[in-house]
């Protein structure tokens, strides 16, 4: 597929004239047959489980506007600093004969928790659940292949965005003169960097496609991760 | 040199599918080059062989499509064919792949992958006319026993 998407590509900015070697304008020798780099491409989508860490640190506070006062509110996490999470991982990159450099992205929702206290000055006070979550990493690893069965190590580096978007008591909101509550954001961020050893195993399941499973420990916050998907890669399986 | 001209192969968008069709996507399968004047197998590589004349060249060009049987990749030496130019009146002369840019170098196909390459031969020392050539398909697969394996194609007008 990336190989007609590259022929077709071409075809735009580059007119071709001969198949012949040493008569053409656009191709070069191999390019109909031969592996080239961008093969060992590979785009990975999966499902997600996780049981995050969250900092029991974390806390917002703002204006919370009613109908006829104003005062502040101050959002901090009550209970399950750990709360589980599922969402959807996808990752591009090199996947080569030993080596991976890629880049992944997920985002997710939480599942029920994390208990969310938001009090106001008043003292009014209500509790909440729920949020989401949005990854970003670099991903470099190495993995030996024993026939269809792929073992490997991998170092992911990025940052993780928990977000959470409590309500605020009944006949508040965090906007002035707000007519609608869901316009407006009081919300409570968890931001941080995740560093991620993982160990991945991935079984061909067809000649390009790979299942995948991927389990990983965040070392910075504790977090736990498992993936399951499936890889898409542009360079056939290359048996023994 | 001759006038180029255009090629249905060089259509981007028949190009794209000719390359989707015979790519990645859908594996080689023994048997699928039978449409060629010659088919010959070396090691996990077949070869198939077909010459003509091509308006944009001066000699004759062959069409060498191949086909990996196997799961897993193999070299090909293009550059290592060996290329006798002849007629029928018995002349014959050694040919040399045309290639100014220097293009023609070892590479690998991947498994179950399939292509093809137009190469033009031209005799080392003046021959005409040029009806068929030989060519030792022995050294395209370096791994592959080494044995002189001539096959003869007709150049086709």
């Amino acid at each position: 597929m990336l190989r007609a998407g590259i022929a077709l590509g071409s075809g735009h900015t580059c007119h071709e004239v001969s198949p012949v070697v040493g008569y053409r304008h656009c191709g070069h020798f191999g390019s109909r047959w031969a592996h080239s780099w961008w093969q060992d491409i590979a785009f990975e989508p999966g499902l997600e489980l996780d049981r995050l860490a969250l900092s029991p640190s974390d806390a917002a506070s703002g204006t919370a506007y009613g109908a006829t006062s104003t005062t502040d509110y101050h959002l901090r996490l009550g209970s399950d600093l750990h709360p589980l999470a599922f969402g959807l991982r996808i990752r591009v990159g090199y996947h080569g004969a030993w080596l991976t450099l890629g880049v992944e992205y997920a985002f997710g929702i939480l599942a029920g928790a994390p208990e969310i206290v938001t009090t106001l000055d008043t003292g009014q006070t209500q509790t909440s659940t729920g949020g989401n979550f949005i990854d970003g990493a670099g991903v470099i690893g190495v993995h030996h292949r024993w026939n269809r069965i792929t073992l490997g190590g991998e170092l992911s580096v990025g940052s993780r965005v928990v977000y959470m978007q409590p309500p605020l008591p009944a006949g508040f909101s965090s906007c002035p003169m707000a007519t609608g509550a869901s316009a407006c954001a009081n919300e409570l961020d968890d931001e941080h960097v995740m560093i991620v050893p993982a160990a991945r195993l991935e079984v061909w399941v067809d000649r390009q496609i790979t299942l995948t499973v991927t389990a990983g420990y965040d070392v910075v916050r504790g977090a736990e991760m498992l993936t399951v998907g499936f890889g898409g890669h542009g360079e056939p399986y290359d048996g023994d | 040199m001759a006038a180029v001209t255009r090629d249905a192969h060089d259509r981007p968008v028949r190009r794209a599918v000719l390359v989707l069709a015979s790519g990645c996507l859908v594996p080689y399968t023994p048997g699928a080059l039978s449409a060629h004047d010659a088919v010959t197998s070396v090691g996990c590589l077949d070869v198939g062989l077909a010459a003509m004349r091509r308006a944009e060249t001066s000699g004759p060009v062959v069409e060498i499509s191949l086909g990996n049987r196997c799961e897993h990749h193999v070299d090909v030496d293009l550059g290592a064919l060996q290329v006798v130019a002849g007629n029928n009146g018995g002349a014959t002369a050694a040919a040399r792949a045309y290639d100014p840019d220097h293009e023609i170098e070892a590479r690998t196909i991947a498994a179950r992958e399939s292509g093809d390459e137009y190469i033009e031969y031209l005799p080392v020392t003046p021959l005409a006319p040029i009806e068929w050539l030989d060519v030792d398909v022995a050294g395209v697969a370096p791994d592959a026993a080494r044995r002189e394996h001539w096959v003869r194609v007709q150049v086709k007008p």
